[in-house]
């Protein structure tokens, strides 16, 4: 065996005792649970829609527009009724004042007699 | 079943908006991040703040990831691997040698003694490869901790498979050389 090769076999043998230490000295740690769960929530936090309980797209949805719908509409309505009462108590009253300041402007026919 | 879609279609999906499909991807890769990370650092406290970097990162850039024939992972690494080296420029500290107790230690009872040496062992390690240049120590760590192939590392740090062994032969002979020297200077000092 000449002095190169022997050379040779000896650095072999001493990087691969390297590579054990090396193997040794990385072991994977992990990441704690908790950091694991509560990065995954701030990156991708749950849809409002599911912490609300409704499912996408459900019947629910569909019921609760509707009812809200109706809800303005009625709303609507009520306002408009209760407008026109208003205009038409004021109509009433500026009719009486009408009357009354016609009344009082007539004179009174005196009776000779 | 998610444990189905490969990373291909799951990159495709979170590219076009589908946020499960990305959170498929941080669960296959945050461990391996993580680790990669944890060993730059040598803390928990940065390694869990860089990992959330390099995810929101990712998710960030996700639209625009294109395959250029390189895996999800090495996108992911690369990240980290950027990140990594800002955080060492912006901190110009050296990286913290881990001081949890247990640090790398296998499950089997040993004796206190036994176990601190080892510990002691595994530090005058670390310590070492933390003074070799940053590509030297990423190539250790994917090869150590994440037991990747010559040719997974080549794509990660874009090099090509032989350029890799190369590299690899280098950093165990200037480790050893660099062991050596700081072995014959402990024997000189307690030799005093």
């Amino acid at each position: 065996m000449n002095i190169r090769t022997l050379f040779s076999r000896l650095q072999h043998k001493d990087l691969s005792r390297l590579e054990a230490r090396l193997d040794s000295a990385f072991r994977p740690v992990g990441p704690r649970p908790e950091f694991v769960k509560r990065l995954r929530f701030e990156l991708l936090p749950p849809a409002r829609r599911h912490l609300l309980g409704i499912a996408a797209g459900g019947w629910q949805v569909v019921m609760l527009t509707a009812a809200g719908l109706v809800s303005v509409a009625l709303l609507l309505h009520n306002g408009l009724r209760m407008a026109a009462a208003v205009l038409g108590a004021l109509g009433l009253l500026r009719h009486a004042r009408k009357s009354n300041a016609a009344q009082s402007a007539v004179p009174m026919k005196t009776v000779r007699q | 079943m998610a444990s189905e879609i490969n990373d291909d279609d799951a990159i495709g999906r979170a590219a076009q908006g589908d946020r499960e499909s990305f959170g498929l991807l941080y669960d296959r890769y945050v461990e391996r991040i993580y680790n990669y990370i944890y060993y730059r650092t040598g803390n928990h406290h940065d390694a869990e703040d860089l990992t959330a970097r390099v995810f929101t990162r990712a998710m960030k850039h996700i639209t625009s990831y294109q395959d250029r024939g390189v895996p999800f992972s090495a996108w992911l690494y690369r990240i980290a691997h950027n990140l990594v080296a800002n955080w060492h420029r912006d901190n110009s500290r050296r990286q913290e040698l881990p001081l949890e107790d247990g640090y790398g230690l296998t499950g089997e009872v040993e004796m206190p003694e036994a176990r601190l040496m080892r510990s002691e062992e595994q530090r005058a390690l670390l310590q070492v490869i933390y003074g070799l240049p940053e590509d030297r120590q990423q190539l250790l760590i994917l090869k150590f901790v994440e037991h990747l192939s010559n040719a997974e590392i080549g794509k990660i740090m874009g090099r090509t498979e032989g350029a890799v062994k190369s590299l690899y032969h280098r950093t165990l002979l200037s480790l050893r050389d660099e062991i050596e020297i700081r072995n014959e200077e402990q024997r000189k000092t307690n030799g005093r």
